[in-house]
């Protein structure tokens, strides 16, 4: 099940419960590899997940839901296509998927960065509590929806009703934003930010310069209701 | 939660093992739902004739095939006839303007018919798919496209009758796969039977199937009618619909539902999640893509 030579095992998952193959990786780490590659993953839903080390895993294909969810430390590579949250709740470390990637990416993440280098679907970024979320294609509906901190990046375009409601946190995106969402508005890009970009983005083999960011933040009005803005308000619910 | 697959061979006289293919994706959904599997399955048109699948819900099973026999016979010649487990297969010389299935139904208790068309056959049972496939010989059936589903139960009752996929009564060749719920059914569909259609279950999922084709049958194009429906149909969906010539499929506004569709030169396959496409389709060259909240599409021969 285990091949394994000095540092670097392989998991066939091929066959294998999701428990057996979760299990696998860990006992690999134990064992003192520092890279895991897990082959055939076929789509599967919930590997490498509550991992807590700063080991690399790599799935040789694509993965399922949930993939690296609550992920701790560990640097995880995707080389095909991941599915719904991916990343979901991560407190550190680094998720790199090379294909597309679902709906609900880097949802309530609070550390580390997650970077897809294809488009994802619908909510990505949706409740971010920290850390940054790199997309180096387009984004779908509603992407950082109630985010609270944190980056994302997105450097093709972002579909309706982006950053809606959200609380603090950045957005840039390097395309055309289809429509904001409610109480989400555009700053100017400081040099600071310009900076910030050009570190996220170069160890990624993305030339910020190469974009002409859009910033987006929120513009507070509704972290407190007011009687005197009723239609703000009848928008947002 | 529900799970939706299809499968889809593009170009002229294409075909492939569509009983076989959407059943075996069906199984890797079967979390999505366990409650039924069922697939409509499209093989080549007759001409002259109708393909009829009518369910038989009955202890005594020969005499039920007799009973619809004798009802078919009323209204049209039946050319063949075969049974698999409970499921009757006929071939007739037409369906009497829409009003076979119908008498079918009335002529003989326990008697559901599934499906009338040229080319579909809809076949649909509880637990998993590969057992379904098994019992009703769905390996060996080669057809042009086809669409399969594995039901969680939210709207309405578990059994076979208000499992998917549904034909869109009285439209030949015409079926839906839904995954999700439809909030004002109960409006479209009192709007459909003022226009004298006729449902067979309470389930919101066989408004969706009578709704689009309504509209083909009135000469919108099926590009129309899928972005009509994204305006129409309240709640959450994602859902395939399938006539003789293709599939079309349309996600709400919400994008609340999943949906992939993945092409390459000879076909197009559709699934909730990859898992089901990476079981049949391993190749990493066919790359799944999701669809965009209100986003339609469709192929077509």
């Amino acid at each position: 099940m285990v091949a394994q030579v000095t540092d670097l095992a392989t998991v066939d998952a091929e066959g294998l419960p999701t428990r057996d193959v979760n299990d696998a990786i860990r006992d690999a780490i134990a064992g003192g590899a520092r890279e895991v590659h897990v082959q055939h993953p076929a789509g599967r839903h919930s590997l490498a997940v509550a991992l807590r080390t700063d080991a690399k895993v790599v799935f040789e294909g694509s993965t399922g839901w949930y993939t690296a969810g609550m992920n701790t430390g560990a640097h995880v590579v995707v080389s095909g296509n991941a599915g719904w949250g991916l990343g979901e709740c991560m407190m550190d470390g680094r998720i790199e998927v090379h294909g597309q990637a679902g709906s609900g990416v880097a949802a309530s993440i609070r550390g580390g960065m997650v970077y897809v280098a294809g488009d994802t679907a619908a909510r990505a970024g949706i409740a971010m509590k920290g850390g940054a979320l790199v997309v180096g294609g387009s984004v779908g509906y509603m992407s950082g929806f109630m985010m609270q901190r944190g980056t994302i990046v997105v450097c093709g375009d972002a579909a309706d009703g982006l950053g809606d409601s959200m609380y603090e946190g950045t957005i840039f995106v390097g395309g055309s934003v289809a429509s904001r969402g409610a109480d989400a508005v555009i700053e100017e890009v400081t040099d600071e930010d310009r900076a910030m970009l050009k570190e996220l983005l170069g160890p990624l083999d993305i030339d910020a310069d190469a974009f002409d960011f859009t910033k987006i933040l929120s513009g507070r009005k509704l972290w407190n209701f007011s009687t005197k803005e009723p239609e703000l308000w009848k928008s947002a619910l | 939660m529900c799970g939706i697959v299809g499968i889809f061979y593009k170009g002229e006289g294409a075909a492939g093992p569509v009983g076989q293919v959407l059943t075996d994706m069906c199984d890797q959904l079967f979390r999505r739902g366990p409650d039924s599997a069922g697939v409509a399955l499209y093989g080549s048109a007759l001409s002259d004739a109708f393909v009829v699948r009518v369910d038989l819900e009955r202890p005594d099973l020969e005499r039920a095939e007799e009973e619809t026999l004798t009802a078919a016979e009323e209204l049209t010649s039946v050319k063949e006839s075969v049974r698999t487990a409970r499921s009757l297969r006929m071939v007739v010389a037409d369906d009497a303007e829409g009003k076979l299935a119908d008498r079918i139904e009335e002529a003989v208790p326990g008697a559901r018919v599934f499906s009338i068309g040229r080319s579909m056959e809809i076949v649909k049972d509880l637990g998993m798919a590969c057992d379904i496939n098994q019992r009703y010989e769905l390996g060996t059936f080669q057809g042009t496209h086809g669409i399969g589903h594995t039901r969680m139960a939210t709207e309405s009752i578990v059994d076979i009758a208000h499992s998917h996929p549904f034909w869109a009564r009285p439209f030949p060749d015409v079926s839906v796969v839904h995954n999700g719920q439809i909030t004002n059914y109960h409006k479209l569909r009192r709007r459909l039977q003022q226009k004298g259609h006729r449902f067979a279950t309470g389930n919101d999922s066989e408004v969706i199937a009578v709704y689009v084709a309504d509209k083909l049958h009135a000469g919108i194009s099926l590009d129309e009618a899928l972005r009509a429906s994204v305006e129409d149909l309240d709640g959450t969906f994602a859902y395939l619909i399938s006539t003789a010539n293709g599939i079309g499929l349309a996600r709400d506004q919400f994008a609340m539902k999943p949906l992939l569709y993945a092409e390459d030169e000879e076909k197009v396959v559709l699934a909730s999640e990859e898992i089901s496409i990476r079981a049949v389709f391993p190749d990493p060259a066919l790359v799944p893509r999701e669809m965009q909240a209100k986003e339609v599409r469709w192929w077509l021969r």
